[in-house]
């Protein structure tokens, strides 16, 4: 898996993400101290991302915004990813009432407008803290990875090793735990990803429309306070810039990985690689 | 590949679709339709027609007040004294308990009808019949009519001081022989009949046409339509620099460089002192708070100058007093006269000492008890970047250290409603000295967790309770301006709140099509559309320009 | 008969998925803290100063319902009104029935993201049908890695570059609004058209955030639909490679996206939200924003039903859509 660029690429850039928001507080970064001399600066030697109206370090805050987002999408993600499997492998396990429940659950999920739901519940508790944000996130985020889970569970369930097992009387714990599950980590794996850029870019859009802990700096928050001194229109690119390219960053990278992950799954991807494909075709020139 | 070709042909032609549609036209008009051209900035992107402007509703038609209009006005430009408007003249009796008003007998319904006491009696009632409808908070407890141009307003205690609730356009003057006849739950007027100088003419949800009137009491007009429309933030910049608005009243950083400089002859932003300021008001029903040496360490280390150099508005630190010297010169006392608290972190100091309290860790301590406060403040506003300049500045020369607390709006006013805040953001303000202060009276105060709507603060001082309630038993200038002169000291010394930065109506004109705009230098009537009775004496005086 | 069956089997799970967010929608205002009829008194009272006198509160429950009733009754009532198609009385806009406001705005919203939806799905299902086919070619290779950036990149963000450049700084479309507000409004050319310039750009925002994930969905389907036997077989038979990638491989590829498609719609009439904020666009989005704001409860109970049931007749739609398109479904039926 650790073959394909894009792989690489994008665990090095999900590592570097984490390892600014764990060691962010250690740097000599205050992204709330204010500098009166340099207000709305351009990056210069002193402040190499430049500065906000103000006068606040954008690098200081990019960094402080890269714990404040990652912080909401982990947490989104790991609620997500949980409820996912809570509700999406008993489903396929066990099949019918207990599927037809679950899988209704889901479905409703997956139908129901969740971005408007998510303001609504989000509305009433704003100015509560990114835990609140991040759970509610999470607990709208879930149906379609819970709809995956379920296929897969559901073919695993009927493949003859856990058949036989069950034949043999293990308990449906253990099957679930040590058959079922280790066979999607792939999968959980992809969604984690895939729920943890989902969480980064709903933080963002609530914190653009207001919702958000002003506590706390984020990505979002970054350019809402941007967007609020009219900084595009005035061409303080410096400071909007940065927050978004991040999240586009995050995002891709993400994405990239999740692109090698479906092809150690899915053997046909595989094939399509670039590196594959230009070999191949050198073979059959030779 | 010829797919993708497809796709770029057909995004090419939409594209090009797109620039060749309608040229932007300039608002106005041209030949003999004249036309000004408002912008609506806190209205949404559309407006929804209901004119039914007595009703609860906390979003109307926009600039309903230029069909309807009050008894009276405020004028800004003399110290906010309430002058005529519908109301000819008016007097006291009885005390201040009895107000007899004599309306003008020129003003007439855009109908035709004649406007009379009749419907003046109609309308200032619909409050105290129509609990539902009490939106503008009237005073009073009756109202009857004396003859067709006369009538008399009953108050429970003596009113003086707030007479201005005649001036307020929440209680605007209704025909009664329309309204009389509406079912006032269900109805939205559709198509409003007032004394003012506009009906409505078109109503889209993008843009309202107002058509002046030819038989307006007040005079002729110089435009014959006034068009609303919603636009917001950086369109609302994009479209004065373009020409495409005439006038807006929106607040605009470093105006002066970005609006004004590009054409300093049509492009104008102007600041009227709205008499008020935003101010840091502190929880005096709460330790450590109640403590007037912790109020003022506070006061005296709060970074003005920074906080309006980030606002790119510099000179405008508010003095002491919390009352503006643009709009009450007169009345300020001279020893605060231009006076701007500016940081002293030894004084400050001093006077935490001086209360026995010192600063570790950055919570203060007194008697073995620790307080690290934080700072309510109204993120709708955008003012947590301005609060962690407070906070950095505290942090700095005393070692406090203020936690920020920023709420949107319904939850800031909740807060500082229950008084749940230990220091926060707020504006303090008002029309007149008593204006400004009347919400120190203890008569507002209500324990902490039950909701208050003005003393939030919750100021609890026997002198000031004494000197409000004095200012409202008179009116008689000079003695008004003695007991205001004697209420700025108590403010000034024991600090209930401590102003940070005079507040402003915020004006944008582009005045490409229409000039003789007042100028905050010489002004009769402040050009913010929305204060009614002055939105029309500004129209009155323009021209258009070249004619 | 099978596809009776299926068509039975999920137009009982709309049903229930329409009760259900009635349900909801009735439960959530009444979960959360606070009630309309005292946020009309805290507006009241801030905007005037004054304590608002208990009658005051009574005669505004009269109209609002009073939050202390009978939690069944209640519901009875709602489901009452929602029969006669009442959505209620807007606070902010009071006396303005919630109906006559989502009625003003749906059709934008509708118009908008349809289109929008539409066109991204086309677009992205085109571009990945040929990424797919050819892949690990060079268009494969540099088309794949660049959308994905693309549609990492947040919305709004890009949407506020697109107004700044196209808007302000070339001044090719309008900066807010949905129609030119001079023109009388109706089927004239004129008018049509400016609906089409101010739409452009919203469109074309949304299209440029949305295709990417149709592309990368249907790439990886499309390859892994190509090495099936009977994409082989048609290409063996020696039908036309344009043939056999859109009427074998692209047919069987599509249709996991399609059924995303028509969950995509779902998120998209909210997503709508984000756009008619940077654009001032007139929809429905920006109603339930500001009802929010607002704490105009009955409004955005009054939209959150009309967008969850639009969705589910979206997605109904599709499914009927889907059984034309399934083959396995059409020839056991």
């Amino acid at each position: 898996m650790l073959k394909s660029w894009k792989v690489r690429f994008g665990l090095g850039v999900l590592v570097f993400f984490v390892l600014l928001a764990i060691i962010g507080p250690l740097l000599p970064l205050d992204p709330r101290a204010n500098d009166f001399s340099a207000i709305s600066q351009p990056p210069s030697a002193k402040h190499l991302f430049g500065t906000t109206q103000f006068g606040q370090d954008v690098l200081a805050q990019t960094v402080a915004g890269a714990r404040g987002s990652m912080l909401v999408g982990i947490l989104a993600a790991l609620i997500g990813t949980l409820i996912a499997v809570l509700v999406g492998v008993p489903a396929g396990y066990f099949g019918r009432a207990v599927d037809n429940g679950l899988n209704f659950l889901t479905n409703l999920f997956l139908v129901m407008p969740v971005l408007p739901l998510i303001l609504i519940v989000a509305g009433y508790v704003q100015g509560t803290g990114p835990w609140v944000i991040a759970l509610i996130i999470g607990l709208f985020g879930w149906s379609g990875g819970a709809r995956t889970l379920r296929a897969q569970a559901l073919s695993l369930s009927s493949r003859d090793f856990v058949l036989a097992m069950r034949m043999v009387g293990e308990p449906h714990r253990r099957l679930i735990f040590f058959e079922v599950l280790p066979h999607l980590t792939g999968w959980i794996s992809a969604m984690f990803l895939h729920g943890m850029i989902g969480g980064v870019m709903a933080e963002a859009g609530l914190a653009f429309l207001g919702i958000t802990d002003s506590g706390s700096i984020s990505w979002g928050t970054m350019i809402q306070a941007a967007q609020q001194q009219s900084a595009v229109l005035r061409g303080f690119w410096w400071w909007f810039v940065p927050p978004g390219l991040c999240i586009a960053l995050i995002g891709t990278a993400a994405t990239m990985v999740n692109f090698g992950v479906d092809e150690v799954s899915n053997p046909k991807l595989r094939m399509a690689r670039r590196s594959v494909v230009v070999r191949t075709r050198k073979v059959v020139e030779a | 590949m010829r797919s993708r070709r497809q796709v770029l042909l057909v995004l090419g032609a939409v594209v090009l679709a797109g620039c060749s549609g309608p040229a932007v036209k300039p608002a106005g008009g041209g030949g003999a339709e004249a036309s000004i051209t408002y912008a609506k900035t806190d209205g949404g992107t559309t407006f929804v027609r209901n004119y039914n402007v007595m009703g609860p509703a906390t979003d109307k038609a926009p600039n309903a007040e230029l069909v309807y209009e009050p008894l009276m006005r405020v004028d800004y430009a003399n110290g906010g004294v309430v002058k005529p408007w519908l109301a000819q003249s008016w007097a006291f009796s009885d005390q201040g308990k009895l107000l007899t008003i004599k309306l003008r007998t020129d003003a007439t319904w855009s109908d035709g009808k004649k406007f009379t006491a009749d419907d003046a009696v109609y309308s200032l009632r619909l409050p105290i019949d129509k609990p539902d409808f009490s939106i503008a908070g009237v005073t009073y407890k009756s109202v009857a009519k004396v003859d067709d141009s006369t009538v008399k307003v009953t108050f429970p205690e003596p009113s003086y001081a707030t007479l201005n609730q005649f001036a307020n356009i929440l209680l605007p003057m209704v025909p009664k022989h329309i309204w009389s006849t509406q079912n006032l739950n269900t109805w939205t007027n559709p198509d409003p009949v007032g004394t003012g100088p506009f009906t409505v003419k078109e109503f889209k949800p993008q843009q309202i046409t107002l058509a002046a009137r030819s038989d307006y009491w007040g005079g002729k007009l110089p435009m014959t339509t006034f068009k609303i429309v919603p636009t917001a933030g950086d369109a609302l910049k994009a479209q004065l620099l373009k020409g495409e608005l005439d006038w807006a009243s929106a607040s605009w950083a470093n105006g002066e460089k970005e609006y004004v400089a590009k054409d300093p002859d049509k492009h104008l932003y102007q600041l009227y002192s709205n008499g008020g300021a935003m101010s840091v008001l502190f929880n005096t029903a709460k330790a450590p708070f109640d403590d007037v040496h912790v109020r003022r360490a506070l006061a005296l280390t709060v970074d003005r100058t920074a906080v309006v150099t980030t606002l790119q508005r510099p000179g405008t630190e508010a003095g002491p007093t919390g009352l503006s010297e643009q709009l009450f010169s007169d009345w300020l006392d001279p020893a605060y006269k231009g006076k701007v608290q500016k940081v002293d972190a030894d004084a400050a100091k001093a006077e935490l000492a001086k209360g026995g309290w010192t600063v570790d860790n950055g919570a203060l301590v007194k008697d073995g008890k620790r307080y690290t406060p934080s700072i309510l403040f109204n993120a709708d506003w955008g003012w947590g970047s301005y609060a962690d300049i407070l906070i950095n500045s505290w942090k700095q020369t005393l070692g406090l250290t203020v936690k920020s607390a920023g709420q949107p709006s319904a939850g800031y006013y909740d807060k500082q409603n229950l008084g749940q805040f230990d220091v926060a953001a707020a504006s303090t303000g008002g029309a007149s000295v008593y204006g400004v202060y009347r919400f120190l009276s203890s008569q507002y105060l209500t324990p902490i967790g039950k909701s208050a709507t003005l003393n939030q603060g919750r100021w609890n001082d026997p002198e000031s309770d004494k000197l409000i309630a004095a200012m409202q038993r008179t009116e008689d200038v000079e003695e008004l301006k003695a007991l205001g002169k004697q209420l700025q000291k108590i403010v000034v010394d024991k600090v209930p709140f401590s102003p940070i930065y005079n507040n402003f109506y915020f004006i944008d004109i582009n005045s490409t099509r229409w000039t003789g705009w007042p100028t905050p230098e010489k002004f009769e009537s402040i050009p913010f559309a929305g204060m009614g009775p002055d939105t029309i004496m500004t129209l009155l005086k323009l021209q258009r320009r070249g004619n | 008969m099978v596809r009776w069956a299926f068509l039975a089997r999920r137009l009982g799970f709309y049903l229930a998925a329409a009760a259900a967010a009635i349900v909801l929608n009735f439960l959530l205002p009444r979960l959360m803290p606070g009630d309309p009829s005292s946020a009309i008194v805290e507006e009241l009272e801030r905007v005037s100063g004054q304590q608002v006198p208990a009658e005051t509160l009574m005669s505004i429950r009269a109209i609002f319902g009073n939050p202390h009733a009978n939690l069944l009754q209640q519901f009875g009532d709602y489901v009452r009104q929602l029969a006669h198609g009442d959505l209620g009385v807007s606070v902010v806009n009071f006396p303005v029935p919630v109906a006559d406001l989502v009625s003003q705005a749906m059709p934008w919203t509708l118009l908008l993201v349809g289109a929008t939806t539409v066109t991204a799905f086309a677009i992205g299902t085109l571009l990945g049908v040929v990424a797919g086919w050819k892949a690990g070619s060079r268009f494969d290779a540099i088309l794949t890695p660049f959308t994905t950036f693309l549609s990492s990149v947040p919305y709004f963000w890009v949407a506020l570059l697109a107004l700044w450049v196209f808007g302000f700084v070339l001044g090719w479309t309008p900066l807010s609004g949905g129609y030119d507000a001079d023109l009388p409004q109706g089927f004239t050319f004129a008018y049509v058209l400016s609906v089409l310039h101010h739409g452009i750009l919203p469109a074309a925002t949304i299209v440029f955030s949305a295709f990417g994930g149709w592309l990368l969905g249907m790439r990886n389907m499309t390859v892994t639909t190509v090495r099936e036997d009977y994409v082989l077989l048609a290409q063996a038979k020696g039908l036309s490679p344009g043939r056999v990638m859109l009427r074998y491989a692209a047919r069987n590829a599509m249709l996991p996206s399609f059924t995303g498609f028509a969950m995509a719609l779902g998120h998209v009439v909210g997503g709508a939200l984000l756009t008619e904020i940077v654009f001032s666009y007139p929809g429905i989005g920006y109603l339930m924003y500001e009802a929010l704001q607002k704490r105009d409860y009955p409004m955005m109970q009054g939209v959150f039903l009309l967008i969850t049931l639009t969705v589910l007749l979206a997605n109904l739609i599709a499914d009927l859509m889907y059984v034309l398109l399934d083959p396995r479904i059409r020839a056991r039926g």
